[in-house]
């Protein structure tokens, strides 16, 4: 099982996608309560994910559900592989507010998983999903390969199709990421490059751009010379949203009600638009800000955990959104 | 083991078995016997076992060869990974 996993994922024949968050479990992700219940050697799967990229074309999907009602909520998660290609799934577009649409929702309504596919063992998903949720930070670092000469072969046509099919997902992301670069052309284009107000805020974004960027290469290179992943990972996420709210303030100071325009009617063929749109995603995705202040309080800063009243209690027990 | 010799091994390698003329799966299946796909994988498992320091040489080689490497998307960056997580970027 194991074996064929890993090699037709790697060969590209079985895509993936996510299923960890739910609409009543983002930031509190430990709280989530689809449930997974044995029955023979088949779990038996049912509840709700949301904000699945690509779960239209995924053959299998990374699950976390709840096996264990009588723990705390961190001890009775499981995970699993599922086949996405079952009755008991059903996958639905989510549509954006930036007029995109590159999530799902996914209902699981009785799907089944063969006793085989948990990954790890029974309650004890929750470390693993840890390491994935590090791993999803630093996925936007994935590079983008570049295809040269796709007339070379098959080979690398049938791969640069792939890849442009996959990239396609994200390319709304640089302008939730603020859309940095944009801000100086903005400012030229409108004639506003002597304004002081204007200036200070282009600086502040170009100091607050290269700080991140060095962050995210100090991390890289760490990695690189085979240290282990520190919490630069949550510093860049909260500085990358930092950086999102200061470039859509200032966009949006810069263009003035021109930024209502979407398209082609637009500043910036409507780029600028899209980032005032898609920017507040940033604090949110992979994440929230407040998400990121608790690891750097208690990995970084040493702090105390931050107070809980469930994360003691058997889940049974706490008080969810199930009622 | 150097840079210089995993340097040397895996372009020998691609000088061998680069074909762009193949299918990609049935490229990135001799990918996976020889292990130079995911080389921080154990060997047993369609990889190299090398430390993430070396991924580095061998996508500069592939990269010099104009070679494929392995599928892009959710699988291998979350469900298999193949290192070590780095930090997030805009």
């Amino acid at each position: 099982m194991k074996s064929r996993f890993l090699r037709a994922t790697l060969t590209g024949e079985y895509k993936w996608c996510q299923l960890f968050s739910e609409p009543g479990s983002g930031s509190d992700l430990a709280g989530l309560t689809t449930k997974a219940e044995l029955d023979g050697d088949e779990w038996v799967i049912t509840g709700q994910k949301v904000w699945n990229s690509g779960a239209h074309k995924a053959a299998y999907g990374i699950l976390l559900a709840r096996t264990n009602w009588d723990v705390p909520k961190h001890k009775g998660i499981s995970y699993f592989a599922i086949d996405m290609r079952q009755p008991g799934i059903e996958v639905r577009p989510l549509r954006q507010a930036n007029g995109y649409s590159t999530f799902n929702e996914v209902f699981l309504d009785e799907a089944r998983v063969p006793a085989a596919n948990i990954v790890g063992d029974r309650d004890n998903g929750w470390a693993i999903a840890l390491t994935t949720l590090m791993h999803e930070r630093g996925a936007n670092t994935a590079r983008r390969p570049k295809f040269r000469n796709v007339a070379a072969g098959r080979c690398v046509a049938e791969a640069a199709q792939e890849s442009a099919e996959y990239f396609s997902t994200y390319s709304w992301y640089p302008q939730r990421a603020g859309r940095p670069d944009l801000v100086p052309v903005q400012v030229r284009e409108t004639g506003q490059e002597h304004d002081p107000v204007v200036r200070q805020q282009a600086m502040i974004i170009a100091t607050q751009e290269r700080l991140n960027r060095w962050t995210v290469q100090r991390s890289i290179a760490a990695r690189k010379a085979g240290r282990p992943p520190g919490p630069e990972g949550s510093l860049a996420k909260l500085n990358g949203s930092l950086l999102a709210r200061l470039c859509n303030r200032a966009h949006s100071e810069i263009v003035g009600p021109a930024g209502m325009l979407i398209g082609e009617e637009g500043p910036q063929n409507g780029m600028v638009n899209e980032v005032l749109i898609s920017t507040p995603a940033m604090s949110i995705a992979g994440g929230t800000d407040e998400i990121q202040h608790n690891i750097i309080g208690e990995r970084v800063l040493g702090l105390p955990k931050e107070p809980g009243t469930d994360a003691d209690q058997p889940f049974r027990q706490v008080r969810t959104n199930l009622g | 083991m150097a840079n210089d010799s995993i340097r040397d091994e895996v372009r020998a390698w691609l000088d061998e078995h680069w074909d762009p003329t193949l299918g990609v799966v049935e490229w990135r299946n001799k990918l996976a016997d020889s292990g130079w796909g995911c080389v921080t994988w154990p060997v047993e498992w369609y990889g190299r076992g090398l430390a993430g320091s070396y991924e580095a040489v061998v996508r500069e080689e592939f990269d010099k060869a104009g070679a494929v490497g392995v599928a892009a998307g959710v699988g291998m960056s979350l469900a298999a990974p193949r290192s070590s997580p780095t930090a997030a970027t805009t």
